[in-house]
Order: C-alpha cells, then structure tokens, then sequence
C-alpha cells in the first residue's frame, strides 16, 4: 500500500496545478459550511453569554437593538441618552444596583466605555498590571487595546474627536493608562475604561482651567464685573488631566443631568429583577430590556440567514463534487493506457485499481488539512468579525 | 522452456485469429521473432505473458502453465519472473528514473522498495550508463535513455524470462545495438531466455534463432 | 519579652477613650471596613457599630477634611472598603473627582436636599455657552444642624444594617442611643439661641450657616483664620460691619492668636471657640467636644 501512496503521491505532485486547484475546490467545499457553522455557533454562543450575564438594560426610549449592542458589544452608534439621575432612583429602589455606562466616545478605534467600578466587579474583570482608576483622566485598557496600541501603564491614550468641525464640543482628550485588564475573552478586552465623570469631560460638561480670579488669568478676562468674570477665548482650558491641574476640573450644573447610554440595573434576586421590570415596563420616557431576549431575536435571524447561506453551499458543494468526480474520471481514462503497461508488467490489480483511490483520498486528506486549519483561523478570527458586522 | 501446443487465439469481434500447432523455445536461449506488421507478433508475446489466455491450447513457461493461471497467479508470475520492454518504453512521465526502475516493486502484490533494491536500481542505471540521471524525468532523456530506463526497469527482479517488443523500434542505430547488447548480455549472463519482437534485419544475426511469424495462423516451432 | 510585647500592645488598643476613632486601619481584622470623609460620621460610625466593624477616617489630624486631597494609595482603600460615608452637600470636593464604586457610596445627605443651604462660595464666572457659574455652592457643616446630624445617624444607620444584617438589632439600639444624645444636645443649643435671640454674632469663617439657621442665631461670617494676624484692612472692613452689626460675640473655629484675641477685646468682641469637628478633636470625641462648645457659647 506505500508503494501505491507514493505513487499517487508523486503523481499529484507531478500535475501540482491540477492538484492545487482540486484540493482548493475540495477544501472550500468542506470548510465553506463547516467553518460558517462553526463560526456563526461560535459567536451566537459568545454573544448569548455575554447577554445571559447582563440580565437588564435601561435606556432612553428607542430601539431595544441599538440599547442593546451598544452597552454590551460596544457598537457605535450610541442610543438616545438618560439622564445620571436615573442611577440614584434605581439605587433608592432598593431592588439592584445600578452601574452606569455612557458609550460614545473612542481612540484609535477603541471604544471609550465611562462607568464607575462597580462595572469590573460585575464583569469579574481582574487587573494584570499597573493599578484601577483612581481619579479624572485615568484609564485602565482591556488587554487587546494594549497589545493593539501597545500601551501599558504610564503610556497615555487620546480620545478621538468626534467631527472635525465640531471645534467647540468634543474635543481630544489625554487620558492616562493606569492599569491593564488581563484578557476576559469579551468585548471587554477591546474597550478602554475611564470613570463616568471623565467621558463627560471628553464631551466637554466638565472641564478644567485656569482660575479666573488669580493675576495669571488676566489676560484671559473679557470683562469683570464686581464678583463675576466673564472670559475670553484666551481662557486656557485644559486637555490632559494631571495632578497639578485635577482639582481645577468641574461641572456645571447638576451632575444629575448628565448623559448616560445605559444603566446595568443589576437585581438582588429574581423577584428584584421582576419587580424592577414591572417598574419601567411602560415608562413613558424609558425602555428597560432583557438583552438575552433582544439577541435571541437578533441570532434567530442570523441563524435564518445562515440556513439559507448553507443550503447554497451545498448546492454548490454537490456541484462542485461533480466537476471533481468528472475530474478524476477524465484522468483515468487518460491514464488507461498507464494503467495498461503497469497490468503488463504484473502489478497486482489491487495496487494499479487502488491508485486512483490513493489520489482521491491524498487529495481529500489535504482538503481536510487544509479546512481544518482554515475552519481553526476562522474560529479564532472569524468570530470578532462576525460579531462585529452583526453588531455594526 | 517455453511450450506452446495447439494454442488458437481469437480477437472479439474480428476475424484475427493466432494459431500455433506447437512452439518449443529452450531456457536461455535467445530468438528474435519476425514477421510482417498486424501478424500477431505482440499477441503472441501478450499470451506467452499470461496478459492474453488463449481458446484454446497451452502456453507452459517453465513450470508455470501460464494459460490456466488465474489473474492474480498471471500478475505475479509476470513481475517476478518476467521482464518486459516495449517499443514506446512505457516509462511514468511522472516519475524519476530511479522510480520508473523500481516501479514493479511498488505495484506487485507483496512487494516493496527497500535499501537493497534501491541499490540494485542504482547498479542496473550505472551497468546501462544512466548513473547520472536517477533524479531526471523521462521527459529529460533521449529516446536512448529512455529505453535504457526500460530496460533496467525489465531487469530489476532479476527475470528468468525477457519478453522485448521492437525494444531498437525507435532508437537510433547506436542505440539499437547498445539496448540489444545490454538484452543479450544480461540474457547469457543469468541464464534467461530472450525472445524479441524485431524488424531490424540487422540484428537478426546476434540471437541463437529467428522465428519467422509471415504465415497466418501458421506456427511450427523449429525444434 | 514577647508576650509582655502583645500584652502591652492589647492594652493599648483597648486603651482609647469610648468613641475615639483610630486614624489607621488594621489589617486583616475581617470585619468589614468602614471608611469616613469626615470625623463626625466616623464617630457616629462608630457609636453604631461599635467592634463589629471597622471605622477608618484616614485624613491627617492637621487637615480640613473638606479641602483634603488624598493621595493615590487613600483612594485605593477608599476603593477597598464596603461602605464609604459621604457627608454630601459637596463635603470634600475630592470625591467628584476620583473613582469609588458606586454600591459603597453612602450620601448621608441624600435625604434632605430640600434642607441644604446654598451659598456664594467666590468669585463666579462664565466662558463658552455654559454661562454663569461658581465653583462650590452648597454650604457642607451639615451636621452642626443637629436636626440633620440625626437624619444622617439615621442614614448611617439603614446603610450599617444592611451592610450587618445579623447586627440590625444592636444598631438600632445604639442608634436610638446616639439619636438621644445628639437631641440633648439640640435642646441645649435651641435654648441658646432663644437665648441670644437677635443679638449680632460674628464668625471668623463662613462654617455656621447650618448652626445659624437651626438655631436662629444672628451672625456675619469674616474670612479669618485662627493661626493668622489679620492685616489692617480686614480690621477696617470688621469696623465697617460692626456700624451696622455691632457685634460682640465672635464664633471661632480654632483658639485665635493672643493679639488677634486682644484688639478684638478692645473692640468689646468676646472670643468663643465652635470647633465645626470635622476632623477628630485633640481630646474627648464628638459628643463630649460639642459639649464643650455649647457651653463656652452658654458663657
């Protein structure tokens, strides 16, 4: 039987462009449906865990999806914001604890997720490196942004700016890195973790500068009259947070009022979670959704979808397999008279009949290889592409 | 010993017909068989091969009788104690010189490719004067060469029996007397029996005995 | 050696005057870990809770508390504790900017909003499209109200038994125990400002709006401090005031200097030291230090 593999072997070698093209049509044939199956199984499950362990979701009235994506994969395209002061009504209610999560910002690609600690208890996000957030301005990364933008503690991130025309909103921000997430296999390990009052500075409800009162400020004073100063654009406001300038940073207004995307109301129990549902079910101005039920929809249409995709394959699988069966048809009768000479010289019918098999099977094997490694690439990168065009 | 006694062969569905009253060919010996094209020459090399069985008749070589065999006892009497080469060389375009020696190893049932064949391979190349091309392909060689590669691959086992079809047919005239030699000496020095399909007259002269294959359907061994 | 070393070290640890809250934390006690922005919730912490937990008000004793900017390390175990008092009413500015978890957060304040007194805390300004703003504007001596001292026991309290369930029974009782002391003291400190009625009151810094309202006292707050000689042009703008609001009784945080404490004699202007206590008294506790002055105020 090594006799006839080597034969087949060295035969498949010989006519390597055929083979190429044999193994490829075969490998896409296995991997096409397998890797998609895979692909698609993997990233529902992945999706369904991260939704199954964020029971509720409370956002401005809108698009349940929108809510959804965007508090708990990261997506752009922030929902209609709630106002802060929706934390402490939920906290007083004594039913959960409330984290708030404003996601609107990002640097270099990263999503700049603002939410206090209580967002890495809940995750069980643990640090590898460097230290938690303490103050305005600092950051802590998840451990593919800092493989991504090497950047670890010490280092510094800046926030993008959301329009280039928009010169007086959202303006960079520099924020400090000080501690490095190790990896939670979550969309956690993309995002860059500030606390909530820093993603309003980035969009500029709070800010710091230079204290208008003091003799160094004057040149920044439009006019003053008796306790009020009015400044002019010579006013040097601060894009980087440091511990020389931190306590100049402020709010205006009622913190209350500032913007959230969502609050993760976590209940205390299961009666908790229905009482608080019962709440805000028919909140005129609030929607709260249970983000399992809203990606179950959403992969059931994945999942539609991928029926059809692979019933196509499959189509094209049967197709395919013809030409190839049509193939290794053609070849043998062009090879009889190979065939022929090797009968005359006395080989075994077994071994000249086995030598196409041999080919056949060298080159299913090969596919085999070669999807199996494919369907292996497409598990480990296929799965955040997928997951990120189903939740862009 | 070669013996074929009232054998009759019928090609299906033609009126070719091989008739041999009786054909007695002495171990060792070397007979050139001639005759006009279409006479049946190769057919009767194929029958005394067991490739073809005859209706009727028997083909004996050595103590085989070759026309009762069954397929698999044919095969294996054809690779272990034949050895065959033919006019277009029938070499595996897609294998290396050294390959197409070894190719009856790797295709008889029982049989396999070990260090003391590759050896043997590599002697057979260098007694033939192809040393130097064991890794080219046919498609690298002259058509010399090429035979040359046949020829090696016919001796590998080490044959009690060369069945050679036109072996010089498309050779050139060095050439033709180099393959000859290369049959006729390798025949005298193991003892085998030779028997070759010719047209070259001029060879004629070299082999202990000519059969002459002109009368249809007519064989008498000269014994 | 060693023993007598342990025994010693015991002794000490229970040597502490009833009440007084250690300014370092132990380590590893596995009790739960109480930290306070100020002394007064601390004390009261600590009267609720007795040892069951562990009270920790980590600002130096040379501090104001309100104006006090820990370093990193403070806020991690700020971070680390499992409750974190919080005065409110914009008490210790430093909290809005640093990160605590939010299910640690305790705004002892949060239930009287209605009651908390706003101020004009500086200059104010105005720059971009934010329009007019000061920074600081809620007076923050929220417990000098001892009305909303026992609103914040109160708080204090909810927060400690939810935290120790098993103990919900002792803090109650301990509560009601500190609810009666902080009323004994309410009741004095109401008699005294029928007492003083309208009678002009100065204070050496803007710290007794809560005092003032809750015991209708009759003041103007100066922007003094004890350890400074004030030049003469705050002398001159004190003459200014006394035209109009002759004073003669001035509230001080801390002892004056002795010639600060002199020219205001002979202005006829008596010194009381009102210690605030939002950091821990040199002696005694909360209870036995405002005791001490409501009674220099009775003199």
């Amino acid at each position: 039987m090594s006799g006839v593999l080597y034969l087949a072997w060295r035969y498949l070698l010989w006519h390597r462009f055929k083979t190429a093209i044999l193994v490829l049509a075969v490998t896409l044939v296995i991997y096409l449906p397998v890797g998609l199956q895979l692909v698609v199984q993997r990233t529902a499950a992945d999706m369904t865990a991260r939704a199954d362990s964020s029971p509720l979701l409370l956002g401005s009235r809108g698009s349940p999806l929108e809510l959804v994506l965007n508090s708990l994969y990261f997506s752009a395209g922030s929902p209609p914001s709630l106002d802060y002061g929706q934390l402490q009504e939920l906290r007083d209610s004594g039913l959960v604890e409330p984290i708030p999560l404003y996601v609107r910002f990002h640097s270099a690609g990263h999503p700049i997720v603002g939410t206090n600690l209580d967002y890495f208890d809940f995750r069980g996000l643990e640090l590898s490196r460097g230290r938690q957030m303490v103050g305005l301005g600092e950051a802590v990364v998840g451990s593919r942004v800092a493989q991504q933008l090497d950047v670890g503690a010490g280092d510094a991130v800046v926030s993008s700016p959301e329009s280039v025309f928009d010169l007086a909103g959202v303006y960079p921000l520099k924020m400090w890195v000080v501690g490095v997430l190790a990896p939670a296999f979550s969309e956690d390990d993309n995002a860059i973790f500030v606390d909530i009052k820093t993603a309003w500075i980035i969009q500029g409800l709070g800010h710091g500068h230079q204290d208008l009162a003091r003799p160094e400020a004057a040149a920044a004073v439009l006019k003053k009259d008796g306790e009020r100063i009015v400044a002019n654009a010579a006013l040097v406001q601060y894009n980087e947070i440091t511990p020389d300038n931190s306590d100049t940073f402020h709010f205006h207004g009622d913190n209350d009022s500032n913007p959230l995307t969502a609050i993760l109301p976590v209940p205390h129990n299961d009666k908790a979670q229905v009482l608080i549902l019962g709440r805000y079910q028919s909140h005129p101005e609030l929607q709260i959704v249970q983000p399992r039920l809203v990606m179950d929809e959403l992969l059931a249409t994945v999942f539609a979808v991928q029926r059809y995709v692979l019933v196509a394959m499959v189509l094209v699988g049967i197709a395919t397999g013809a030409v190839v069966l049509l193939v290794f048809l053609l070849s043998l009768r062009a090879r009889r008279a190979e065939m022929d000479t090797m009968s005359r010289l006395g080989g075994s019918a077994i071994a000249i009949g086995s030598l196409m098999l041999a080919e056949v099977a060298l080159v299913l094997l090969a596919s085999a290889l070669l999807a199996a490694t494919l369907t292996g690439a497409t598990l480990i990168l296929g799965g955040p592409l997928l997951q990120a065009v189903v939740t862009q | 010993m070669i013996e074929i006694t009232d054998l009759l062969f019928k090609y299906s569905g033609s009126d070719f017909a091989l008739q041999v009253k009786r054909l007695v060919i002495d171990s060792a010996e070397a007979v050139a068989v001639v005759g006009p094209s279409g006479s049946g020459k190769t057919t009767l090399l194929n029958l005394l091969a067991g490739v073809l069985l005859p209706d009727e008749g028997q083909v004996r070589v050595g103590t085989q009788q070759v026309s009762t065999l069954h397929d698999a006892a044919r095969r294996d009497f054809r690779i272990k104690q034949l050895g065959m080469v033919f006019q277009n060389f029938e070499l595996l375009e897609y294998l290396s010189v050294l390959d197409n020696i070894l190719l009856p190893l790797r295709i008889g049932a029982g049989l396999k490719v070990n260090k003391a064949a590759r050896v043997r391979a590599r002697d057979l190349a260098g007694h033939v004067g192809i040393a130097d091309k064991l890794q080219r392909y046919p498609g690298q060689l002259s058509q010399g060469e090429r035979q040359r590669v046949a020829v090696s691959r016919a001796l590998l086992l080490q044959p009690s029996l060369i069945l050679a079809d036109e072996p010089t047919g498309n050779l050139d005239p060095s050439n033709k007397t180099l393959v000859l030699d290369l049959l006729l000496d390798y025949a005298r020095t193991h003892a085998a029996t030779l028997v070759t399909v010719t047209h070259d007259r001029e060879l004629l002269q070299r082999f202990d005995r000519v059969v002459d294959f002109s009368e249809l359907n007519q064989w008498q061994g000269v014994t | 050696m060693r023993k007598l070393l342990v025994i010693t070290v015991l002794l000490l640890a229970g040597c502490g005057v009833e009440g007084e809250v250690p300014s370092t934390e132990a380590v590893g006690t596995g009790v739960p870990v109480i930290y306070t922005v100020n002394y007064p919730l601390a004390w009261m912490a600590q009267q609720l809770l007795a040892d069951t937990a562990e009270v920790v008000f980590p600002a130096p004793a040379n501090v104001d508390p309100a104006f006090w900017q820990p370093d990193t390390d403070t806020v991690l175990r700020y971070q680390q504790a499992d409750l974190v008092l919080l005065n409110g009413a914009g008490y210790a500015s430093w909290v809005a900017r640093v990160s605590l978890p939010g299910r640690t957060l305790i705004d002892t304040s949060g239930a009287y909003p209605e009651q908390l007194l706003t101020v004009p805390a500086g200059p104010s300004h105005s720059h971009g499209p934010g329009g007019q703003h000061s920074h600081g504007e809620l007076a923050f001596t929220t417990w000098l109200d001892l009305g909303l001292a026992r609103q914040q026991s109160q708080a204090v309290s909810v927060a400690a038994q939810r935290l120790l369930p098993s103990q919900a029974t002792a803090i109650e009782q301990r509560l009601a125990e500190l609810q009666r002391m902080l009323t004994v003291m309410d009741e004095r400190l109401m008699a005294l400002g029928r007492q003083l009625g309208e009678r002009p009151l100065l204070y050496s810094h803007p710290v007794y709006q809560y005092l003032q309202r809750r015991y209708q006292l009759n003041g103007r707050a100066l922007h003094w401090e004890p350890d400074q000689v004030p030049d003469e042009a705050q002398w001159s703008h004190l003459q200014g005031i006394l035209q109009s609001h002759p004073a003669q009784i001035m509230l001080w945080e801390a002892q004056p200097l002795p010639e600060v404490q002199v020219r205001l004699d002979e202005l006829g202007i008596k010194t009381v030291v009102f210690s605030p206590m939002g950091n821990r008294p040199p002696s005694g506790d909360f209870a036995s230090g405002m005791a001490a002055n409501i009674e220099r105020l009775e003199q």
